[in-house]
């Protein structure tokens, strides 16, 4: 794994990964020790998605490998690179419900893009090498590796040591590329819809190129914020349930959609029966289970969205200028409009996103857990490059943002890093604030506490007629004296007036730090489009759109 | 109902894999086989593949290890024949009626050890 370019492993032992652990004492990998192993995936995750390197987690057999499986559908469902390496009980006690024994092969086969069981130790090797490769080539994805604990003591073979097992080879078809170029040239009112595959290809650059060339608007997916900087003229954010008016409003004139690295998420742009029969979608994918998933689509691409971007830009040459498109995209986005950055008690959660985006260092990373936190984060906070906003698009995992957070510091220790919660998922993972401390991990995470499991509280309200049920959360600890507990900081915020200063405080800490902002359980995440509905069904709440 | 013949290295788990993929995809899966020979596994799979159309071939396909996957336009049936005695033999037989009798009279006729159907002819 040191000659992979492995540098920290996130992970928790036990009697089937000693022989592992034993060797940890005499590697430059670093070790981060954590309090549940679905957190060491997601502490991998986040470094993977922070970084764009391929994070590394381990468990012990049985139970360790099983509360694994959270952390590894997480980044499988959001094609993050990881190794994912499992003990398991020595090759004569395989299959015979052994102590600790579980199937991790099977259990894992599902939720990764390829997976090892080890039976000799010459194949070690070529699991790890191939595992890398994989899991970094292609659609990224965790690689998982199960490792019985006799074939971990034993000696490889050094003729194995030296063997090479490069990346399979892409699978790229790229022939109707002329197609794709006569369409966008042709084209009067082109939208650019990026999704994760873009920042997994490092082809930011090459959006923001190819856009302005085109004088295109640009719509991210939740995956995919970042990639081009929001507060860009032709950035329109994201789009999707709780996406921006003005995205959908464009994606809906659009005659010609390119879409890059997205896989048309129901939550993001798959309800496309309100596209015009006439709307063209050119779909660049590097899956090619997904390139071509659209029945809109008319040129299907698939490969890697960095080198298809270039293709495109050689092949348009010419930019343009000023069109009654990219009027109508500037008008489109002064129509939309939320008053949200209203000082008040207690705070508003729009408001909070308002003061990050003040306050906070440009370069601060971003988590968010899952729910209304994420929801309002993803709407509001202005990302203003790649892999800056990390979150659980896909999998939807409340209780990844803050050890994604520790994954993130552990990779960029110099930079701000903030984990954006709810007070119900910050009690799915609060352990980890002893990995924080001990680690010498100081994230600021800022709870959103409003008494509730908001967003399923805000659908029974919606949809439900109210009819609230196991969605109070009754007898909330004292968060900042929780964190405390665990030699960890921090402050209740009450009233927006003090926001500012606590993050202040908490980015200056040097420890980990808590801010506790009580929020009001009546305050909904909106816009929202309801599940299946339309553009004309949205709910606006805040924003209008005149 | 759709025949696809899938090949790949033969590498620990690609059987599975390839129905855990289909059944991902919430595609049923009618009868299926899988044969073992010169370092490679053909999987014969008998599926209602739904709207996923040619799409499904791109998706085994990005799978690991897979190096082709196509649709059969012949009608195929599989039969495993195994004895403890006499060992075991992966064999196709072809026809073009799907009756079921009409088809085992025909296996019987034409007996073809392995599962590459371009000796047969």
């Amino acid at each position: 794994m040191e000659k992979q370019g492995v540098e920290v492993m996130f992970g928790y032992p036990g009697g089937s990964t000693l022989p592992l652990y034993d060797d940890l004492l005499t590697s430059d990998i670093r070790h981060v020790l954590v309090r549940h192993e679905q957190c060491a995936a997601h502490m991998a995750d986040g470094y993977a998605r922070a970084t764009g390197k391929i994070g590394v987690c381990t468990s012990t057999s049985g139970p360790g490998s099983t509360n694994l499986v959270t952390g590894v559908a997480t980044a499988y469902v959001d094609s993050s690179p990881m190794l994912v390496l499992t003990g398991q009980v020595t090759t004569s006690a395989l299959g015979n419900q052994a102590f600790q024994e579980a199937d991790s092969f099977s259990l894992m086969m599902p939720i990764t893009k390829h997976n090892f069981r080890v039976l000799s130790p010459g194949e070690i090797p070529e699991a790890i090498k191939r595992g890398v490769a994989i899991a970094t080539s292609g659609r990224k994805g965790p690689v998982h590796i199960d490792l019985p604990s006799d074939v971990q003591k034993a000696e490889v073979p050094e003729a194995e040591m030296t063997k090479e097992y490069p990346a399979p080879p892409p699978l790229e078809d790229f022939s109707y590329l002329p197609d794709a170029v006569k369409m966008l040239k042709a084209a009067e009112r082109p939208l650019l819809l990026v999704g994760g595959g873009v920042i997994w290809a490092n082809a930011s650059p090459e959006v923001v190129k190819l856009a302005e060339m085109l004088m295109a608007p640009v719509t991210t997916t939740i995956m995919a914020k970042g990639v081009i900087p929001e507060e860009h003229p032709l950035s329109l954010g994201i789009i999707g349930m709780h996406g921006r008016e003005a995205a959908r409003k464009a994606f809906l004139e659009a005659d010609v959609i390119l879409a890059v690295g997205t896989r048309f998420s129901d939550r993001s742009s798959g309800g496309q029966s309100e596209l015009p029969m006439s709307t063209k979608i050119i779909h660049v994918d590097i899956d090619p289970g997904e390139a071509g998933k659209s029945a809109r689509t008319q040129v299907r691409m698939v490969g890697d969205a960095k080198k298809a971007l270039q293709y495109l830009i050689k092949g348009l040459m010419a930019s343009r200028g000023e069109s009654a498109w990219s009027k109508r995209i500037m008008e489109i986005r002064r129509n939309c409009d939320c008053n949200i950055d209203i000082a008040s008690s207690p705070v508003l959660p729009q408001f909070a996103i308002c003061e990050m985006n003040r306050s906070l260092p440009a370069d601060a990373i971003i988590c968010t857990e899952v729910g209304q936190n994420q929801m309002w984060a993803a709407h509001f906070f202005k990302a203003r490059y790649p892999r800056q906003f990390i979150t659980s698009g896909g999998f939807g995992t409340m209780g990844f943002g803050f050890p994604a957070s520790l994954g993130a510091k552990c990779a960029f220790p110099d930079k701000t890093v903030i984990d954006i919660a709810g007070d119900g998922s910050i009690q799915m993972v609060s352990h980890e604030f002893a990995t924080a401390v001990s680690e010498n991990l100081p994230v600021v995470v800022c709870v959103f506490n409003n008494g509730w499991l908001g967003m399923v509280r805000q659908w029974q309200k919606l949809f439900n007629q109210r009819r609230y049920s196991g969605t109070e959360l009754r007898e909330n600890p004292d968060f900042v004296k929780l964190a405390q507990a665990y030699g960890a900081d921090g402050l209740h915020v009450e009233r927006s007036s003090e926001l500012r200063e606590a993050l202040r405080t908490g980015c200056e800490a040097g420890v980990p730090f808590l801010i506790d902002i009580h929020m009001d359980p009546e305050e909904d995440v909106l816009p929202m489009i309801p599940a299946g509905g339309t553009a004309n069904q949205v709910i606006r709440g805040r924003c209008t759109w005149k | 109902m759709e025949v696809i013949k899938i090949v790949g290295n033969d590498s620990q788990g690609l059987f599975q894999r390839v129905l855990v993929e289909l059944g991902r995809r919430k595609i049923n899966v009618e009868k299926s086989f899988m044969a073992r020979s010169r370092g490679l596994m053909t999987i014969i799979v008998e599926a209602e593949t739904g709207n996923m159309n040619g799409r499904l071939l791109h998706a085994l396909m990005a799978l690991q290890d897979v190096n082709s996957a196509e649709y059969l336009t012949e009608d195929y049936f599989c039969f495993w024949e195994s004895s403890p005695v006499k060992g075991s033999d992966f064999i196709i037989a072809h026809g073009t009626d799907k009756d079921a009798g009409e088809m085992r009279r025909t296996a019987e006729q034409c007996l073809y050890k392995g599962t590459d159907n371009s000796a047969k002819k």
